[in-house]
């Protein structure tokens, strides 16, 4: 029998990872994978550094799956997971950046964001709009205050619901809606300083 | 969105459809989006048609967005689960990856301290006053030591050697 007909329903699931059951592991990644690397990609948007972030984001649900009581579904659970893993790994390249500033090494992270970017076109000026947008929209989205980010990343990028948003960051939809109104208008802001910079 | 920002555009293009831009700083986003009403989304475009600035700003989002739209196409990894796997496999190497990285700084400090220490003594070896405090030491040895001094009975003997007694 294979793992997808024993693990049918998500208890089942939960079940079979408990038990330490590799097909059981198997199917989870399988079934989550693209959701959290797409995820880690809406905070840290270089497909290498959210790939990178997604293993360890499995490995943690490995180590930890014994603790999850189910008083939130899987899925929120890994999600929840995702999210803060890639919050912190934000807060440490953060941290990285300005030691590099501070020694004077060079940091290649956003040529590395512009280049995943610019390398899907083949016009060069096209490329070099494409890319300037992609700094302008991971500027833009790191300046927002984490909840806002949070809130925003899960709706635009995962297309999550307003009732799954609440579930995973622990706060009332009400909490949700505004969070989502906020970083818009936030990010209607920070979009204009950029532009208004640009146009000078 | 504050109320001066498309004000703000508006004027720049010489444009004082200022009633019309408070609408339009809220719903730009939304708009390039295509999350609003369609009644809203008519009155946007129709302001757009007229406002250089607020289109072009619009187009922008736009350009953003599509970049959005682009990191969202995550494709499935076949090797994501053996990769995880041999991850999870691997023994961590955690605890000796942050001993070596701080060798470059303890290093850093060892060669301060030492430098400072070795800058001190050099100074002492070879700076204006090298040896005086030696002499000095000598001198004030000379000066406490009563011992060491000529007696005065003996000095005045000396002097007048004929109202010596002893002899």
């Amino acid at each position: 029998m294979t793992g997808d007909g024993r693990y049918s329903t998500e208890s089942q699931l939960l079940e079979g990872l408990k038990a330490g059951d590799r097909d059981a592991y198997r199917l989870l990644v399988e079934k989550y994978h693209v959701k959290v690397i797409r995820t880690c990609t809406g905070f840290l948007h270089s497909g290498a550094d959210a790939e990178d972030i997604a293993q360890e984001v499995f490995i943690e649900v490995f180590r930890s799956v014994d603790r999850f009581r189910g008083d939130a579904s899987l899925s929120t659970w890994i999600y929840r997971i995702a999210v803060n893993k890639s919050l912190n790994f934000l807060r440490s390249s953060g941290r990285r950046k300005l030691f590099s500033f501070l020694t004077g090494h060079d940091d290649n992270y956003l040529h590395e964001i512009n280049n995943e970017h610019a390398s899907q076109e083949s016009n060069p000026e096209e490329s070099m709009i494409q890319s300037d947008h992609a700094r302008i929209l991971e500027q833009a989205l790191n300046s927002l205050p984490a909840k806002q980010r949070t809130a925003f990343v899960l709706n635009k990028y995962e297309d999550l619901s307003y009732k799954e948003i609440a579930d995973v960051m622990d706060v009332s939809i009400g909490s949700v809606e505004s969070l989502i109104f906020r970083s818009k208008q936030n990010l209607q802001k920070k979009l204009y300083n950029f532009y208004n910079k640009n146009m000078r | 969105m504050s109320a001066s920002f498309t004000e703000q555009i508006c004027l720049n293009d010489k444009i004082t459809a200022k009633m019309r831009c408070n609408k339009l700083n809220i719903d730009l986003f939304s708009y390039a989006e295509g999350t609003l009403s369609e009644e809203d989304t008519t009155a946007v475009e129709k302001h757009l048609e007229d406002c250089v600035a607020c289109s072009s700003f619009a187009a922008e989002i736009r350009g953003v967005l599509a970049v959005m739209e682009a990191e969202k196409k995550v494709t499935e990894n076949p090797f994501f689960f053996t990769r995880v796997e041999a991850k999870m496999l691997k023994p961590s190497k955690q605890p000796q990856l942050s001993l070596v990285r701080l060798l470059p700084t303890m290093v850093a400090v060892l060669f301060f301290v030492g430098g400072v220490f070795a800058g001190i003594n050099i100074g002492k070896l070879y700076g204006p006053d090298a040896g005086a405090s030696e002499k000095l030491v000598f001198e004030t040895k000379q000066f406490i030591d009563d011992l060491g001094q000529e007696p005065i009975e003996s000095l005045i003997i000396n002097l007048y050697p004929e109202n010596d007694d002893t002899k």
